[in-house]
């Protein structure tokens, strides 16, 4: 097992000295100019004019530049703030792909453990192990480019990583403080959709709720109440997290003369009407500029809320046996929906992945497919972006192409995966009984 | 009886029109260019009471505009061609910028006020100019300056303030507005005497106006209290080197500008409506001939001469005012003769020229270089205000902002430095950022180049937006014009020995306040600009939305199936179908069994 672990290690450590490799070289800049790995919500040039704007004593979020929460900008504002953003502008970021890495390694642990608890046989003999899934996300060239780009997305990542962490210990404060993050963060719909999710696994894995009552409650009612109980706890204090957070931002943004709508409009209302049609791996941008008017409103509507149409489905089959797959797709669906989706927030869900080794489990040559797919759509992508934008030889319909590929490739990761799931959690109940 | 009463009532109608005291001045100039060409400046100004009832000759329509839509101030030009600076230097009359541009103050109390009297205003002056002005209503193109198109004596203070109660600004422009033939009648239906009679009938032939490398036409309407005055002023540069010289070896302001129908008596008849007519001409080298005139006298140089029909300026070293009043003229013209060298141009004070620069379709910047004319001094530097709208789709990353003097960076305002305290080049820095398809961003600097200093460089990058398919003008890889940039320079000193209040036109060219406290700071437009968007297949709505929605639906779909397949299911239709069959083979052997017992 520790030899197993060494080349783990080894790999992790290289991916975090990629990252800091990568922030000395100053690949920061010219990183943060690629659409896969910034959006105008989190653009080095954004968040810089959101800097330059609040220093010059009026709002940042004045015009239509800055899209990014005001405690996001208060942090990287002013370490990006001069032109080429050294080594010290990248530490939050390798901080956030930190806090990702120490939080599934936690989960992968708890899992492991539980699964072990309750005596799993051959299917779940090998789990996998901890250093691994981190290895796994710390070595993913998208989160080291992510990284690179001082992507905001490394920091969603963290939120849900850490959510995820904090319900699987049980503990409601971290897993509410984490579910907040990422609604803070930009991605509110998300954040809902994971919370039924968590709060089954806080009461499954975590143990919520079952210390109350003295004996072990095996029955589904007893584990029923435990998830009743640990879902108002978690709603709680996501709450209370999202309230203090909007007081501080509100309180960081009393001096520059921001009212709190200019801000909540700028970064989530801008989300919602995707009024940036800047060119990104989502299928928001070129639908949205072809699209007529009259129907605008009809499939922005349709857009946002496909991945609460999809969710639900997926949290009333699966939610009960499998809370943290959940949080997996959930997650998914999101991103694919999402308007301004970039690669770090594909490895943001890519770094759970692993987790479910053992239920993905005969997969086979489609889950080589599909990983060939993110690797086509992710290197075809800055072609068809220079073809269309740089050389101007191409149109716009190449890099459709490309998103459209980038699209399809999670749609069938997403529906690969719950396929497996679905067939091994059936396996393993027959076995049970 | 009756014709005694008809004549009571006219002499009261002409004792009221007397009252209301309407006064109409128009005047020219032609000034010799040094490449050959001639510019000449029509210059018309009307005045009347504002709450006069009647008017005599005042357009009736501008005075309705102008009362309906509380307007202090306004000014509407159209030119089409650019005034080429350093060709032709400063210009007589100040150069516009390329389409139509459209300014205006109110006595308002408040914005909405102002927002009102300006949506009123652009669609007034749409209907009476046919042009589309109405577009100006728009949000996406109205700024409101703080710092230009306002009296400015080039000190160092800035008035951020300034936007009081009686002093709301917008501004307006549209690069890419076509100027033409249907702007300018209705333009020349404003005068009394349209182009029929007096200086505008050298406006007459449309195929000359148009045909002029630089035409320019603007109106101004002011109140001043009680007075309402319209001010309507043309510049043309026509190229003389195209049309025939007169025997004596100029050209003859008639056949310049096409209105020279041959025979006798086409020259200038004074219109009859005007309180005075006057010809002015700028010589030096050059020569002006007159023929016709009644009255000529030289308003500014040369006071002891007066010379009656020809008059030779080549001996004064510096350019001549020469004028003539021609109130009384049945038949005037004059013949210049088009200057050689680069006597009567003087260079601005800073040329301006803006570039975009960058390449490919997603981030550009723009560079606007500011620079000393060549042997030129100043005393204490110069200081200058920079205006500069963008549409909204032209995003501007004001951190980018960088301002060089002759190489030398200098601390922007944007970069947290505390300018203007230690005498930085920058002095203010007003910055009213765009947000997206609601309203352009709005730049207004303040920067003082110091004497030493011969160009100074403003650059800041920016992004393009993509646009919706909707959003792109017919001819989407044309480009977009992006507005001109204004200078805004001090005004000019006058030359020694001007007299003030003598001719409306010359104190404009001399750049002369008309009024205590209104200092016209002079404008340098720069030229326009075309910008190219990334641009969308506008042939692929139903392609994008036919493959984007089968990805969803595929989506859906097979997430659905894979969560509702049972497997112990599966083969349970196929059973059933078979079962059934088997059911019916029976039923009918048992048919046929019962059909031969039955027999």
């Amino acid at each position: 097992m520790r030899s197993r672990d060494r080349g783990a290690v080894a790999l992790a450590a290289a991916g975090v000295l990629a990252r800091v490799l990568l922030a000395i070289l100053g690949w920061t800049e010219s990183a943060s100019e690629r659409l896969e790995l910034a959006s105008p919500v989190d653009a080095l040039a954004r968040i810089r004019e959101g800097h330059a704007l609040w220093g010059m004593g009026q709002s940042p979020y004045g015009g239509s530049a800055l899209h990014a929460p005001p405690l996001y900008l208060a942090l990287v504002g002013p370490l990006v703030a001069n032109a080429p953003a050294g080594l010290v502008a990248s530490v939050p970021f390798i901080v956030a792909d930190l806090v990702v890495a120490v939080a599934i390694h936690r989960v992968a642990t708890a899992s492991t453990r539980t699964s072990r608890a309750r005596g799993s046989d051959a299917a779940d003999a090998s789990p996998t192990s901890p250093a691994w899934v981190v290895a796994m996300f710390l070595a993913n060239p998208f989160s080291i480019a992510s990284c690179a780009a001082a992507s905001s997305a490394g920091f969603r990542a963290a939120a849900l990583a850490v959510a995820v962490a904090g319900a699987v210990e049980g503990t409601p404060v971290v897993a509410g403080a984490g579910c907040a993050a990422l609604a803070y963060l930009g991605d509110p719909t998300c954040a809902a959709l994971t919370v039924p999710s968590l709060a089954r696994a806080m009461a499954r894995e975590g143990g919520f709720g079952e210390e109350g009552t003295g004996k072990k409650g095996k029955g589904k009612g007893r584990a029923g109440g435990g998830a009743r109980s640990a879902f108002v706890h978690l709603c709680a204090w996501i709450v209370g997290w999202i309230v203090a957070l909007v007081g501080v931002s509100q309180a960081v943004m009393s001096n520059a003369r921001a009212a709190p709508m200019d801000w909540i409009r700028a970064t989530y209302g801008f989300r919602l009407v995707a009024e940036d049609l800047s060119p990104n791996l989502g299928c928001f941008w070129y639908f949205f500029t072809e699209m007529f008017d009259n129907f605008r409103v009809f499939f922005l509507f349709a857009f946002d809320y496909f991945p609460v149409a999809l969710c639900v489905p997926v949290v009333v089959r699966l939610g009960w046996d499998e809370p943290l797959f959940c949080v997996f797709v959930a997650r998914l669906l999101c991103v694919v929906f999402s308007p301004y989706p970039t690669l770090g927030d594909a490895s943001g869900y890519l770094a759970l992945l692993p987790l479910f080794r053992a239920q993905l489990a005969g997969a086979g040559g489609l889950g080589y497919l599909v990983a060939a797919g993110y690797v086509a759509s992710a290197l075809l992508s800055p072609i068809m972006w220079r073809l269309w934008i740089v050389d101007r030889v191409a149109n716009a319909n190449f890099f459709f192409a490309t998103t459209l590929a980038w699209m399809a490739t999670q749609s069938a990761l997403c529906v690969l995966c719950v396929e497996r799931v679905v067939a091994n959690s059936r396996l393993a109940k027959k076995k049970s009984e | 009886m009756l014709i005694a009463f008809l004549l009571v009532v006219l002499a009261a109608s002409v004792g009221a029109a007397r009252e209301s005291r309407e006064t109409f001045q128009e005047e020219a100039l032609v000034r010799p260019l040094p490449d050959g060409r001639i510019a000449f400046v029509a210059h018309f100004r009307q005045e009347t009471s504002l709450v006069a009832r009647h008017h005599e000759t005042f357009p009736k329509a501008i005075a309705q505009i102008a009362r309906a839509t509380g307007v202090a101030d306004a000014e509407l030009s159209f030119t089409q061609g650019r005034w080429m600076y350093r060709r032709w230097g400063r210009p007589p009359v100040g150069a516009k910028p390329i389409g139509a541009e459209l300014w205006a103050a109110f006595a308002a109390e408040s914005d909405e006020v102002a927002d009102e009297g300006w949506a009123n205003l652009t669609a007034m002056f749409g209907g009476q100019f046919c042009a589309s002005l109405s577009a100006l209503r728009d949000e996406q193109v109205v700024v409101e300056p703080a710092l230009v198109f306002r009296p400015w004596d080039g000190s160092a203070r800035v008035d951020r303030d300034g936007i009081s109660s009686d002093n709301r600004r917008r501004h307006g422009s549209l690069p890419a507005e076509a100027v033409c033939t249907e702007n300018l009648t209705p333009w020349l239906k404003l005068l009394p005497c349209r182009d029929r009679a007096g200086i505008a009938a050298l406006l007459g032939s449309r195929s000359s106006v148009f045909g002029a490398e630089y035409v320019s036409f603007t109106a101004r309407v002011r109140v001043r209290g009680d007075a309402l005055e319209l001010t309507q002023s043309a510049t043309l540069v026509v190229d003389a080197n195209k049309i025939a010289r007169e025997p004596e070896g100029g050209h003859r302001l008639t056949s310049l500008l096409g209105v020279d129908r041959g025979g006798g008596a086409n020259g200038i008849r004074a219109c009859a409506a005007a309180t005075s007519t006057a010809v002015h001409v700028q010589t030096k080298g050059g020569t002006a001939f007159a023929f016709g005139g009644r009255k000529v006298h030289t308003a500014v140089a040369d006071e002891g001469r007066r010379v009656d029909t020809a008059v030779a300026a080549d001996e004064a070293s510096r350019p001549a005012w020469l004028s003539w009043d021609v109130s009384a003229a049945e038949d005037f013209d004059v013949a210049v003769r088009p200057g050689g060298g680069d006597e009567g141009t003087v260079a601005p004070e800073l040329y301006a020229e803006r570039v975009v620069t960058g390449s490919g379709y997603h981030r550009g910047g723009i560079s606007i270089e500011l620079r000393r004319p060549e042997g030129s001094k100043s005393a204490s530097g110069t200081r200058a205000r920079l205006f500069q709208t963008l549409p909204w789709y032209v995003r501007v990353f004001i951190h980018t902002l960088a301002v060089e003097m002759d190489g030398v960076p200098v601390p922007v305002p944007t970069s947290g430095a505390d300018v203007g305290a230690n005498g930085g080049a920058v002095e203010a820095l007003r910055w009213v950022p765009g947000v997206d398809r609601r309203r352009p961003s709005t730049m207004e600097l303040q920067v003082l180049m110091p004497a030493s200093a011969s160009v100074a460089r403003v650059s800041f990058k920016f992004e393009k937006a993509f646009l919706r398919i909707s959003e792109f003008p017919p001819d989407a890889n044309r480009g977009f014009d992006l507005p001109a940039a204004l200078l805004s320079l001090p005004p000019v000193s006058p030359r020694d020995g001007h007299e003030f209040g003598e001719s409306r036109l010359l104190d404009l060219v001399e750049g002369v306040a008309s009024e205590v406290g209104d200092t016209h700071s002079e404008g340098v437009y720069m030229q326009g600009a075309l910008l190219t968007l990334p641009t969308p297949d506008f042939s692929m709505p139903f392609n994008v939305t036919t493959m984007v929605c089968t990805l969803m639906s595929l989506l859906a779909g097979a997430l659905l199936t894979t969560l509702t397949r049972r497997p112990g299911w599966e083969g349970f239709g196929k059973l059933k179908a078979e079962q059934r069959k088997r059911l019916k083979s029976l039923e009918k052997e048992a048919r046929k069994a019962r059909a031969g017992k039955s027999e």
